[in-house]
């Protein structure tokens, strides 16, 4: 992983047409900006990481369906 | 073409019945070509198999939510409409994936994360929405005759 400092109002370029800008610092909090294209997805890591444990468990679901239709129906 | 699958065994499916998945789904970024399979052909039952075409495994329990939910309108960032190339908002088609825990009574539903399908062209994506007020896991049995799908519905 590549660290780097930066202070408030300071950016980075990632290849061609990526930027991160460190907005604002309050104590603990970094407000980042980033510019990207449309395609390319951003997102909280933890957001992330928890979607991918709920897909990852539902992946892991055996069921008979029709026993689930009938389990819903009481 | 016949695919091996996680529930029905080996099933004969129409080609142009595969859903593509560009980006998969998240947790699996590789497997890229689904198809939806019901257990019975002619069953009313809403569930289905989001079934991998190319392995037997992934593959989800997946509900249309318009069969649960009369209030279920997630906001689809414009980004992912494009990005099935979706023409006409008709041709959308929702999906949410149902995880069923070995304690049947403790099965829930990702509101959070619903699939969106370009019907027309088959091609789909699994988007997270911004908003919290939907679920990534939704009890169905707490739901009782209530189909209100907000996580701050009144009474709940």
């Amino acid at each position: 992983m590549l660290v780097l400092t930066r202070r408030a109002g300071e950016s980075l370029v990632i290849g061609d047409n990526i930027e991160i800008c460190i907005v604002d610092i309050q104590g603990e909090k970094v407000k980042i900006g980033i510019m990207a294209p449309k395609d390319i997805s951003i997102f909280r890591k933890e957001l992330l990481e928890e979607v991918k444990g709920a897909n990852v468990s539902a992946a892991e679901t055996e069921i008979d369906l029709e026993a689930l239709a009938e389990a819903l129906k009481k | 073409m016949v695919i091996e699958t996680k529930d029905l065994g080996f099933v004969e499916i129409d080609e142009r019945d595969i859903i593509r998945f560009p980006h998969g789904i998240y947790g699996f970024e590789k497997a890229s070509r689904y198809i939806l399979l019901k257990k019975n052909k002619d069953s009313a039952n809403p569930f289905m198999w989001l079934q991998c075409v190319d392995s037997k495994n992934p593959c989800f329990v997946v509900i249309d939510p318009g069969r649960l939910f009369h209030n279920y309108e997630p906001e689809i960032a414009p980004d992912a409409v494009q990005a099935i190339g979706l023409r006409s908002p008709g041709d959308l088609r929702l999906l949410v994936i149902a995880a069923v825990p070995h304690d049947i009574e403790k099965v829930n539903v990702n509101l959070r994360c619903p699939i969106v399908i370009n019907a027309v062209d088959n091609i789909a994506l699994q988007v997270i929405l911004e908003d919290d007020k939907y679920l990534m896991k939704y009890y169905l049995m707490n739901k009782g005759r209530d189909s209100d799908a907000r996580a701050d519905a009144p009474g709940r």
